[in-house]
């Protein structure tokens, strides 16, 4: 039994390995993107703008009411048609670069986090309290120490809880772009049960290898929860 | 427009597949919410005998994705299948 996960050219340890550093880069690298596409979506949703409030609201709506198997599909297609349509626009028969399917898993992951952050963060923004930063005005901060000093840590304790459901939400489904041929953990297990014949054992192998990944995720969620709420009583 | 051609196309089949989306969610949430009751209730109030594998049940649900979840279900020993 034991063998089948070695190390080496007769077990499958280094195959699943390698998976699972796919897997967790995917989520690493998807992260900041997604953070940055959900304070953008949700500066688009609180601004007094209606163009702009038109463009969040729509792109959450979509990304949160459509699966993100199909966005995965939708990108990894869609984008690549896009790809050589530009391609031969300027290179003529050349042929086109191929869109590798980390980007495009990347890419996905990134717009469907995005817009799930965007919310967890609209309702962090909505729970400051007005008299702080009218506080901070009245001392003579400027904007952009007001958002770091006074506004950024308390959004920070706020969007914690929900930002840490979104991760372990987000290292769950990069299972999904095995489905475009990325060799993540998933599909190096899937590879392993072709070859093995034994579902049951590698497929367990790979949940609890994920499961693993999560509770050490919530240990840390924790850990940064606790950091967060210093200082504040609980009433 | 080729877009509109291909729904005109295959519409009734994705009227099929949403049919069935249907049918799963809720089948699914039925099940789900006639069980999450009485979980929550013994998670709360259980002793450690039961509390234990509860919330090995609910931490390892919620911290596996759903996809390798399914593939492992298919291929669950006969024993622990009903067939389909």
């Amino acid at each position: 039994m034991l063998e089948l996960f070695s190390y080496g050219d007769a077990g499958w340890g280094d195959e699943l390995v390698a998976g699972l550093w796919i897997t967790v880069s995917l989520a690493v690298v998807t992260l900041p993107f997604g953070l940055l596409l959900g304070f953008a979506a949700t500066g688009c949703k609180l601004s007094p703008m209606k163009p702009l409030r038109f463009l969040g609201t729509a792109y959450m709506t979509v990304m949160r009411g459509t699966p993100e198997l199909l966005t995965l599909f939708l990108v990894y297609n869609g984008l690549s048609l896009i790809v050589n349509d530009i391609w031969s626009w300027f290179y003529g028969d050349a042929r086109p670069p191929e869109l590798s399917s980390f980007i495009a898993g990347i890419i996905a992951l990134s717009l469907v986090f995005g817009a799930f952050a965007g919310e967890v963060l609209r309702g962090a923004f909505q729970s400051l309290s007005i008299g702080q930063v009218e506080a901070a005005k009245t001392i003579g901060m400027r904007p952009g120490q007001i958002f770091m000093r006074v506004k950024l840590p308390q959004i920070w304790r706020f969007a914690l809880p929900g930002l840490g459901n979104l991760w372990v939400n987000l290292l769950k489904d990069t299972s999904l772009v095995s489905v475009v041929a990325l060799d993540d953990l998933l599909r190096m297990t899937k590879i392993a049960v072709g070859s093995t014949k034994l579902p049951f054992d590698f497929y367990l192998a790979a949940c609890l290898i994920y499961w693993a990944l999560s509770v050490t995720s919530e240990f840390i969620q924790g850990r940064l929860e606790r950091h967060a709420n210093r200082g504040v009583r609980r009433a | 427009m080729e877009f509109a051609s291909v729904f005109i196309e295959y519409w009734p089949r994705f009227l099929d597949g949403t049919l069935m989306t249907l049918k799963l969610t809720f089948l699914g949430s039925l099940i789900a919410g006639l069980a999450a009751p009485f979980l929550a209730l013994y998670r709360l109030n259980a002793n450690i005998v039961v509390q234990v594998p509860l919330r090995i049940y609910i931490s390892f649900m919620r911290g596996t994705p759903l996809l390798a979840q399914m593939f492992r279900k298919i291929f669950l020993p006969p024993c622990c299948t009903c067939k389909t």
